[in-house]
């Protein structure tokens, strides 16, 4: 078979129908190029060796014609067409199916400047997409500003993401993402094992050995490294990205044991043009067991309880995508920093200047085309109404005054641990929710602009 | 294959006019009038022509200066950490990548061939003293000028804002110098709502540059309709001049949607007005779709010249009468109408219905056959000739493979599920770059090589020319090809950053481009050196049939000396290189012989 160890070269693994459907025109398109190709240069070749200049050769300058080659050589291209039309047209069909596709899972995927966020089915909204295996899933795509691509290259599938359009793609992954894979484990009762460096891209996650979610995660590029460290008396797991030092405590008293792990995933891309951060406008897609699927999805539903609304800030900064654009050190990026920002007086265009109270943080996030500040421009996404429940609002307030020198109140709440989860959820979340149903406890949608 | 045979094409002599051989005369188009004055304010095709090679060629180097920055930038896949230096470098590139887009297609290559060689060769190939509005011409070359200079400066105080910015600069920004970041497509919404701060500025400079394009196209459809010498009907037109015309055609339909597109996107910008922006209630794929309506056009508008080329060299390197004179003509004109139909084809992902997708695609497969049996035509005038490898043959011959591999690519894309998977990645990269600057840049260049003598009347040196052609030929299939695979592999376009898997495949490109930039420097040293110690060209310096190749080289003012008459294009009959003067010349005794035992059919000379 050809197609195997060209595969290796031209395309990634299939992982879903759709790749199934695709990669066959796909090959034959590459046998047609390969072989007209080869004839035309051969054809150079021969001509200009048998036909070059040589002194005495008597040659006819008069033009050459025939009717049997010339309907030949249309004739041949235009079946040829034909076929390669005919099953594009079917393929494109399978891909954008005029009806919707029964039982199947639906998520609704959200691009903007610069992250995606999936919703799922039960309102909950996650930075990673988790899909079941051999189970198809409808994909409603949204745009909160530009055009976006939502690309799985795995799965052969792509669409733009049209702000003002209800998009839709589907697929059903047929191959499931291979489980996580140890690449470094601390026993609390053992010496600190040596680093790990990684040796191509990677995603890895820090997971107590009682549990299959990672407290951590974290993106690695060839060169980088994983350890764990003893510092101050104090345990923790360090990922070493791009020079800079990224800390997780660990807690031996929830769990005796900590690993590094491999998380295996396909690649989501972006792949419309949509500004600066375009290129790191990536995601992961995890394909699982249904099974795996709803633990999963129980355990994202439910706040860590050891959480306080400052650490439950912090988080939602990263899965939002906040980060993206608003850093925490002081450094100007798309949006201002979140450094000693609450508290302060804010500068404004084309309107006085205001105090960043909690008001202000509130309508910034949810009328984020209001008051713009001054150096800045209106580029911030204009859904996040749509995506975050009220109390998340609160935690990103006490996580904005955790880090700002100008906020002279009491940090008591906000550091509180199990506050945020009280205000937020009632404790007796229940710890298995199938996925699908909407949680019992979820909130009412927020307030959403306009 | 010996079916091959046809026949006999009407033929005409140099004889017959009463030129032959090296006029030699001292006053030539450029010493016809000195000063700069005599420059600026010229009415001669040839001088515009000049002029316009100049502004090309300088935007051109302008492009290829950061075509090189961008692939240095992507040797390592940079930092994606979210910091400021991260975004500023982000930023950066996005200037490098519109700049490279932007200049390479509104001031290089949709100009090059026709405002280059169509101002100085289409008069002259009808024989005409001058094309039908010289006044107009001037024009267009002004317009050009000026909107190529407010558009370059632009992206550029933008480039310098971007660069300062990545590294740290305190600066002022330049007037106007805000960047530019949305590509050449100028993709709303995010160009009318979110992109930085010079789309206006840099849409009213295309806005201009396209009146340039529509007014040079009104006056080389006007030439060859009142201008066509005795003797030359519309089936003894050079190809060449088919090219030129169905481009016209293109450039006076298309260029106004282009336009008025444009004007709309700022009416968005600066009132506000709601047409593309989904916030204002207008429809960001209504933009695509007027932008494509012109851009796949403009696609032909770039390349049906450069085919046009190819059959002058094909015919003079072979030594053989075009195959399919009929054909290549029509086929010109056939793929001018039909592009006007294909747009949709750019957004089979966009959420366009499968119905009228579906016509899009079947139409742009039409397409492809127009082309393919022109590269099998190009074959048929190869086959059984003579063939010469010359700079502008190898150059010809490097077209035909690069156009055959980015006309066989374009299968993928137009098939409606294999462009799922293949477009917005490196692959449409990597394919229009084999057609766009595989073809058309290889056609210019050998056109280049081919017209040189008779522009500058100096012949540039074979071994420096070869060698660049090396270069330039292995270093864009090095730059390329890789792009193929990466873009099948899954890696998006107009990415600052990449992963690791990808960094292989981005290295061969970088290293293929610096080898490309070295070989076109080379070409261009081994070009402006024939200026100054070149071989003195005859008139004929490679055995040309088409009537260019009848008067001197450099031409004088009015171009020919006598009235020439035509007859067949393509008329090789009796053209004998000559020792002495180191060209070639016709002898009417041998073409006669030639013509009668070529053919039983037997014609006159004209």
């Amino acid at each position: 078979m050809l197609q195997a160890p060209l595969a290796a070269i031209w395309l990634p693994d299939a992982a879903s129908k759709n790749a199934a459907a695709y990669d066959p025109l796909f090959y034959f398109i590459l046998g047609v190029n390969v072989f007209f190709s080869s004839l035309i240069m051969a054809m150079l070749i021969f001509f200009v060796f048998k036909y070059r200049h040589r002194e005495g050769r008597p040659h006819d300058p008069t033009a050459g014609h025939s009717t049997a080659l010339e309907l030949t050589w249309t004739i041949i291209p235009t079946m040829l067409v034909l076929v390669i039309f005919y099953f594009g047209f079917r393929g494109y069909l399978h891909a954008n199916p005029p009806q919707v596709i029964p039982n199947a899972d639906s998520v609704t995927a959200n691009g903007a400047m610069w992250n995606w966020t999936f919703t799922y089915a039960n309102n909950h909204t996650d930075p990673e997409l988790h899909l079941v295996v051999n189970k198809p899933t409808n994909m409603e795509l949204q745009s909160a500003d530009v055009i976006h691509d939502l690309d799985i290259p795995a799965f052969r599938m792509k669409k733009d993401v049209v702000p003002g359009r209800y998009n839709k793609e589907w697929f059903e992954p047929t191959v499931a993402s291979a489980p996580p894979a140890t690449v470094l484990v601390w026993h609390d009762s053992k010496p600190v094992p040596a680093a790990f460096v990684a040796d191509e891209d990677g995603y890895y996650g820090v997971y107590p050995n009682n549990s299959e979610f990672p407290i951590a995660t974290t993106d690695l590029v060839p060169g980088e490294s994983l350890s764990f460290e003893k510092k101050d008396g104090k345990s923790v797991a360090v990922s070493m990205h791009y020079g800079k030092r990224v800390e997780t405590a660990l807690d031996f008293e929830t769990a005796p044991e900590y690993a590094w792990k491999k998380i295996d995933f396909y690649d989501v891309y972006c792949a419309m043009y949509c500004g600066t951060g375009h290129s790191i406008m990536l995601a992961k897609c995890i394909v699982q067991t249904q099974d795996e699927f709803d633990r999963w999805m129980a355990h994202q539903i439910v706040w860590e309880p050891r959480m306080s609304y400052v650490d439950r800030g912090k988080e939602l900064a990263g899965q939002m995508g906040c980060v993206t654009c608003h850093s925490h050190d002081g450094a100007a990026m798309t949006g201002p920093t979140w450094k000693n920002l609450y508290g302060s007086t804010v500068e404004l265009n084309g309107a006085p200047s205001v105090l960043a109270d909690d008001a202000y943080i509130e309508e910034s996030i949810l009328l984020p085309s209001k008051k713009i500040v001054k150096g800045f421009e209106d580029k911030m996404p204009q859904d996040f109404g749509t995506k975050l429940k009220p109390n998340d609002i609160t935690a990103l307030t006490w996580y904005m005054k955790s880090i700002s020198a100008n906020y002279k109140g009491d940090m008591k709440v906000g550091l509180k641990v199990g506050a945020a989860m009280k205000a937020g959820h009632p404790a007796t979340q229940p710890t298995t929710v199938p996925a699908g149903t909407p949680s019992p406890t979820s909130e009412p949608p927020a307030v959403t602009p306009h | 294959m010996s079916a091959i045979t046809g026949p006999l094409p009407h033929g005409h002599g140099d004889a017959a006019t009463g030129h032959t051989g090296d006029s030699g005369k001292p006053d030539n188009y450029l010493t016809h009038g000195k000063g700069i004055a005599s420059w600026i304010f010229t009415l001669d095709h040839k001088r515009i022509g000049l002029l316009y090679m100049g502004g090309v060629l300088t935007f051109f180097a302008f492009g290829g200066f950061f075509a090189v920055a961008l692939r240095t930038m992507l040797w390592s896949p940079h930092v994606n950490d979210n910091s400021a230096a991260a975004t500023a470098s982000f930023n950066l590139y996005n200037n490098f990548f519109t700049l490279h887009g932007a200049v390479m297609v509104f001031l290089f290559i949709i100009p090059a061939v026709p405002a280059i060689m169509g101002n100085f060769i289409l008069p002259m190939q009808l024989g005409a003293k001058d094309v039908a509005f010289p006044r107009l011409n001037l024009l267009s070359l002004w317009i050009y000028w000026l909107g190529g200079l407010f558009f370059v400066y632009l992206l550029f105080s933008g480039v310098y804002h971007a660069y300062a910015s990545a590294h740290g600069w305190q600066h002022d920004t330049l007037p106007g110098g805000f960047g530019l970041d949305t590509g050449w497509t100028f993709y709303t919404p995010y160009s009318s709502s979110k992109a930085m701060g010079s789309v206006t500025m840099a849409v009213m400079g295309v806005f201009f540059l396209g009146f340039s394009s529509i007014l040079t196209g009104v006056n080389f459809i006007a030439t060859m309709h009142t201008l066509r010498p005795k003797g030359m009907t519309w089936f003894r037109m050079p190809l060449f001049l088919w090219a030129l015309y169905a481009t016209s055609i293109m450039q006076i339909l298309a260029t106004p949607v282009l336009a008025i597109t444009l004007l709309l996107l700022a009416c968005e910008r600066l009132v506000g007005v709601g047409i593309f922006d989904p916030r204002l209630g207008g429809d960001p794929v209504l933009f695509q779709h007027f932008f494509w309506f012109y851009s796949h056009p403009a696609v032909y508008i770039m390349i049906l010249p450069a085919m046009g080329v190819i059959s002058e060299l094909m015919v003079t390197f072979s030594r053989k009468h075009i195959f399919g004179y009929n054909f290549i003509a029509m086929s010109s004109l056939a793929i001018a109408l039909v592009s006007f139909l294909v747009w949709g084809h750019h957004m089979f992902v966009s959420g366009q219905s499968p119905l009228s997708a579906s016509i899009f695609s079947l139409l742009t497969m039409a397409v492809a056959i127009p082309s393919a049996v022109k590269v099998f035509n190009w074959l048929g005038t190869m086959y059984k000739g003579d063939i010469r490898l010359e700079v502008p043959m190898l150059y010809a011959l490097g077209f035909i493979y690069l156009f055959t591999i980015g006309g066989l690519t374009g299968l993928f894309l137009a098939s409606m599920s294999t462009d799922i998977h293949l477009t917005h990645t490196y692959f449409i990269v990597a394919h229009f770059h084999y057609v766009m600057m595989g073809s058309t840049l290889f056609a210019f260049l050998g056109g280049m090589y081919y017209w040189w003598p008779k522009m500058f009347g100096r012949l540039a040196e074979k071994k420096p020319g070869v060698i660049a052609f090396i270069f330039v030929f292995v270093g864009f299939n090095l730059t390329f090809f890789p792009q193929f695979i990466m873009g099948a592999r899954g890696m998006p376009r107009r990415y600052a950053f990449y992963l690791h898997k990808f960094e292989i495949f981005h290295r061969c490109s970088t290293i293929g481009a610096y080898t490309m930039a070295t070989g076109l420097v080379l070409a261009g040293i081994n070009l402006l050196m024939a200026l100054r110690t070149g071989r003195k060209s005859p008139d004929n310096p490679w055995g040309g049939s088409t009537l260019e190749w009848a008067t001197s080289s450099p031409p004088p003012h009015d171009n020919f000396n006598y009235t020439p008459v035509a007859g067949d294009p393509y008329d090789l009959h009796g053209l004998e290189y000559d020792e002495k003067i180191g060209g070639w010349v016709r002898n009417e005794e041998v073409a006669k012989k030639s013509r009668e035992a070529s053919h039983h059919h037997g014609v006159a000379p004209a």
